[in-house]
C-alpha cells in the first residue's frame, strides 16, 4: 500500500527561493504527496487547525520543509506547530500521530563548514534542528533521516538539479514504504 | 379670550415657580419633589395666594400618577420581576404589613377610630420612591445591597398601591358595596382578554405604521392615547385607571418600542407629577404646623421612628450589615407621594375630615422634607462610627457591562454578531422600523429610537455600559453623538464608524477612542486579492496591504493640523502620496534583501 505524505512547506518568499522552490517542484506532483504551502494558505497566519489535523490523520509520513531563518524555521511553521499539534490530538491519551514518521527537509544559506563549533554559525545544524525532532519524539513519531542542503548561495544550477533528483528519489521510496532507513 | 389668558397666566406662574424652585432644591441636595412642593406652598393660598383654586389642579395632575403607574409597568418585564421576586414579595409584604400594623396601633392608641387609624396607617406606610431612589443615585449607591433592598420594597409599594386604591374605599362603605353581577364580571374579563390580545398582536403593527411615518409627535400622541385610553377603558369596567395603565405598561414591557414610549411619556409624567406635587404643596396647611408645632413635630418624629424601626429590623432579614440597616431605615422611613394620593382618596370618601387629611399630608411632607437632612447626618456622624465609607463596592452582582451598538445596519450588524458570538450582552438602538421588525424575527434585542438623543442612550444603560459603538450611516449624527456622549458619559469608551479620511480626525477630536472607515478594510482586502491575481505571493500581497494600511493611517494622523486649510491639505496629500510610494518600494527592497537565497 502506498504511504501518504504530508509535506508542510514554510517559505516566506517562495519566488526568491534558490533551492527550496526546486526541491518542492521535484516532488509536489507525486500522487502520494499533499503539499501545504503555509505562507500561501495562511498569509495572515490564521491556520485552519481542523483541515491540518485531518491531513495529518490521513498521512503516514509528515515532512517539514523549510529554509533556516535565524537558526530555526520561519515563523509560520512554529505557529502551525503551536496550533495544530494540540493536546489530545498530537500527544496525551488520544495521540493520533503515534507511529507516524517525521522527516525534516532543511536548507541553509551558510555552508556546512560554517555550521560547526567555532564557525560563523556556532554549532552543527543538527543542534538547531533538535526542537523539531524532539517535537516528533514527544508525539511518539518515528524520525526519518534528514534531507539537508547547505551552502545554497554558491550552488550551481546543476547542483540544484541534482539535489532535486535526490529528494525526488527519497520521496518516491518513502511512498513505497521502503524508506532508506 | 379672557379664559384663555387666564389659563396662560396660571401656566406661566406654575412653570415659572417650578423652574426657579426645582433647580435650587436639587442644588441644595433636597431633591426635586421638595422643590415642587415648596413652589406650591409659595404660590398657594398659604403663601402669596397667587393661585386660589387648588382642587382642579390636583384633579388634573393626578394624571401624572396614572402615567407614573404606566412607566412602572413598563419597567416590569416578567424576567426582572422574577429575579427580584423574593425581596419584592418577602421584604415588600413585610414592610407594608408591619408598618401598617404598627402605625395603626399607634393611631388607635392616640384615640382614633379603626377606620381612620387604618386609612392613615396605609397612607403613611408607603415610602417616597422619588426621594429614596434619588438619594441613592446621588450618592453612587445604585448597585449596592441596600439599593436592591430599597428598590424591592419600593417596587412592592408601587404594586401595593393598586390594591390599596381599590380596597381603601371599602373602609368607608362598610356593607353598602353593591353585589357584583355576572354580567359585570364577564365584562371585566372580556376587557382584560381584549387588552392582552390587542397588546400582543395589534400594538406592534400599529407602532410600526406610526414609526414609519417618521413624524415624532405622532408617536408621542399615540403613546398618550394608549396610556389614557387604556386607563379609561379600565375605569369603564370599574377598575382604577392606575391599574389599567399599569397593566398596559406591563404588556408593553417586552416590546422593542419600550424605550421610545418611556421617553415620550416621561416628560408628561414628570411635568404632571411636578404639578401634582405643587398642588400638594398648595394644599399643605402650614397653619396647623404654626398652631401646634411641637405636637406635629413629635408626631412626625414618632411616625418616622416607628416605621424606621420596622424597616431596620427587616434589614436583618435581607442580610444587611448594621450600617446598611441604618441607611435602609433612613431611606424608607418617610411618607411618600402616594400618601397624598391615598389621603386625597380617603378624604373624598369621607373617611377622614379635612383637618385630619391636612395633618396627614403635612406629616408626610415634613417626613420627606427631613429625609435628605437625616441622610446627610447619617453620612457625617453615624457612618464614621461604623468606619465605613458610604461609597463602597458591594458583593452583589453588578449590572453586567454590555455593549451598546447604535445603528444596526450592515455595518453595526457585523460588529454585533461578533459580540454575540462571544456571548457579550449587546443592546442595539436603531431608528428604522423595518430593521427592527426584521431583527426581531431573529430574536435580537433591538430598541427603536434615535441614538442621537442622550436620554435614549441613558435608558439603554450608557452609564453602566462597557462600550459604545456608533455604527450609524449618518456621519454627522455619529460625530454629534460622539461629542455629546463624551460630555455626559466621559468614562464610556466609544468606537465609531467613519466615512472618509477626514472623519477619522474629526472623530478623534470628538473623543472617540478609535474609528474605522466603513469601506476601507474590505477595499484593502480586494486590493490584496488583486495583487494575488497579478501573481504576487499570498504573503507578499498580505504584507503589502498591511504596510499600506500602516502608512495611510499614519498620514491621516499627520493631516490633522491641516484640517481647516484646503490648500495645504492638498499639498500635504500630494507630498504623502509620493512618500508612500517611496516608502513602500524601499520596504519592498528590504524585504527582498532579507528573503534572499535559500
Amino acid at each position: 500500500m502506498t504511504k501518504k505524505i504530508a509535506l508542510i512547506y514554510a517559505h516566506p518568499a517562495p519566488n526568491k527561493s534558490k533551492v527550496n522552490k526546486y526541491l518542492l517542484q521535484a516532488v509536489q506532483y507525486a500522487e502520494h504527496v499533499v503539499v501545504r504551502d503555509l505562507y500561501e494558505l495562511y498569509p495572515n497566519m490564521f491556520i485552519n487547525v481542523d483541515a491540518e489535523q485531518q491531513l495529518l490523520v490521513e498521512s503516514d509520513v509528515i515532512i517539514f520543509q523549510f529554509p533556516i531563518y535565524w537558526f530555526s524555521s520561519p515563523a509560520i511553521l512554529k505557529e502551525w506547530m503551536d496550533r495544530v499539534l494540540s493536546g489530545g490530538f498530537a500527544y496525551g491519551a488520544t495521540n493520533q500521530l503515534a507511529g507516524k514518521e517525521l522527516m525534516l527537509c532543511v536548507t541553509t544559506g551558510g555552508t556546512e563548514d560554517s555550521y560547526q563549533e567555532g564557525g560563523r554559525h556556532g554549532a552543527p545544524l543538527d543542534v538547531y534542528l533538535q526542537p523539531f525532532k524532539q517535537t516528533g519524539l514527544f508525539c511518539k513519531m518515528k524520525l526519518l533521516p534528514d534531507f539537508i542542503v547547505q551552502g545554497v548561495g554558491d550552488m550551481s544550477a546543476g547542483e540544484v538539479a541534482i539535489a532535486g533528483q535526490q529528494y525526488q528519489k527519497i520521496i518516491h521510496e518513502l511512498g513505497k514504504g521502503r524508506g532508506q532507513s | 379670550m379672557e379664559l384663555q389668558s387666564d389659563f396662560l397666566h396660571t401656566a406661566v406662574i406654575y412653570l415659572g415657580v417650578a423652574v426657579i424652585a426645582v433647580p435650587l432644591f436639587k442644588r441644595l441636595g433636597l431633591g426635586a419633589v421638595l422643590g415642587y412642593m415648596v413652589a406650591g406652598i409659595i404660590i398657594g393660598p398659604q403663601g402669596f395666594d397667587i393661585v386660589h383654586e387648588v382642587d382642579p389642579t390636583l384633579n388634573f395632575s393626578e394624571l401624572g400618577v396614572v402615567l407614573l403607574m404606566f412607566l412602572i409597568g413598563l419597567e416590569l418585564n416578567p424576567a426582572k420581576l422574577w429575579q427580584l421576586r423574593k425581596p419584592i414579595f418577602g421584604l415588600g409584604t413585610a414592610q407594608v404589613a408591619l408598618s401598617i400594623a404598627v402605625l395603626m396601633a399607634a393611631g388607635m392608641m392616640m384615640g382614633h377610630g379603626f377606620a381612620v387609624a387604618c386609612a392613615a396607617a396605609v397612607a403613611l406606610a408607603l415610602s417616597s420612591t422619588s426621594t429614596a431612589m434619588q438619594a441613592l443615585e446621588e450618592r453612587g449607591l445604585s448597585n449596592t445591597t441596600v439599593s436592591q433592598s430599597s428598590f424591592s420594597v419600593l417596587l412592592f409599594q408601587d404594586l401595593a398601591v393598586i390594591p390599596i386604591l381599590a380596597f381603601v374605599p371599602l373602609l368607608g362603605m362598610g356593607a353598602s358595596a353593591e353585589p357584583t353581577s355576572y354580567e359585570d364580571v364577564l365584562k371585566t374579563f372580556g376587557v382584560f382578554v381584549g387588552f392582552i390580545i390587542g397588546g400582543r398582536y395589534l400594538l406592534r403593527p400599529v407602532f410600526r405604521l406610526i414609526a414609519e411615518t417618521k413624524i415624532r409627535e405622532l408617536f408621542t400622541a399615540f403613546s398618550l392615547l394608549l396610556v389614557i385610553g387604556s386607563g379609561l377603558l379600565m375605569e369603564a369596567v370599574d377598575i382604577s385607571m392606575a391599574l389599567g395603565t399599569f397593566l398596559a405598561g406591563v404588556l408593553l414591557a417586552e416590546s422593542e418600542y419600550r424605550h421610545e414610549l418611556e421617553l415620550n411619556i416621561e416628560p408628561f409624567k414628570g411635568l404632571l407629577l411636578g404639578l401634582f406635587f405643587m398642588a400638594v404643596g398648595m394644599s399643605v396647611d402650614l397653619s396647623i404646623l404654626f398652631d401646634r408645632p411641637l405636637v406635629i413635630l413629635a408626631i412626625v418624629a414618632g411616625f418616622m421612628l416607628l416605621k424606621g424601626i420596622v424597616i431596620y429590623h427587616l434589614g436583618t432579614m435581607a442580610g444587611l450589615t448594621r450600617s446598611d440597616r441604618v441607611l435602609f431605615a433612613l431611606l424608607l422611613a418617610q411618607g411618600g407621594e402616594f400618601a397624598f394620593v391615598v389621603v386625597a382618596l380617603i378624604q373624598s370618601l369621607g373617611i377622614v375630615d379635612v383637618t385630619f387629611a391636612s395633618e396627614l399630608v403635612l406629616i408626610a411632607s415634613l417626613s420627606m422634607f427631613i429625609t435628605p437632612f437625616l441622610l446627610l447626618l447619617n453620612e457625617k456622624i453615624i457612618m464614621p462610627r461604623f468606619n465605613i465609607s458610604t461609597v463602597q463596592e458591594s458583593d452583589i452582582e453588578r449590572n453586567e457591562g454590555h455593549v451598546i451598538i447604535a445603528g444596526y445596519g450592515r455595518f453595526g450588524q457585523i460588529a454585533g454578531r461578533v459580540m454575540l458570538s462571544r456571548k457579550i450582552p449587546v443592546t442595539v438602538i436603531d431608528h428604522d422600523p423595518n430593521h427592527i421588525e426584521f431583527l426581531r424575527k431573529y430574536d435580537f434585542k433591538v430598541f427603536y429610537g434615535d441614538a442621537t438623543r442622550i436620554d435614549l442612550l441613558e435608558s439603554a444603560g450608557a452609564d453602566k455600559a462597557k462600550l459604545l459603538i456608533l455604527a450609524m450611516d449618518d456621519q454627522t449624527a455619529v460625530q454629534e453623538t460622539a461629542a455629546m456622549v463624551k460630555r455626559y458619559f466621559p468614562e464610556l469608551p466609544i468606537l465609531a464608524r467613519a466615512r472618509n479620511r477626514m472623519d477619522l480626525n474629526r472623530l478623534k477630536m470628538a473623543g472617540v477612542k478609535a474609528s474605522r472607515r466603513e469601506t476601507f478594510s474590505s477595499a484593502l482586502e480586494i486590493a490584496e486579492l488583486a495583487l494575488v491575481e497579478l501573481g504576487y505571493g499570498a504573503r507578499e500581497a498580505h504584507q503589502t496591504v498591511l504596510r499600506f494600511r500602516h502608512y495611510d493611517e499614519k498620514n491621516i494622523a499627520g493631516a490633522a493640523e491641516f484640517m481647516e486649510d484646503e490648500k495645504s491639505m492638498i499639498n500635504y496629500a500630494k507630498r504623502t502620496r509620493a512618500q508612500l510610494e517611496e516608502v513602500m518600494s524601499s520596504d519592498q527592497e528590504e524585504l527582498s534583501n532579507s528573503d534572499k537565497a535559500w
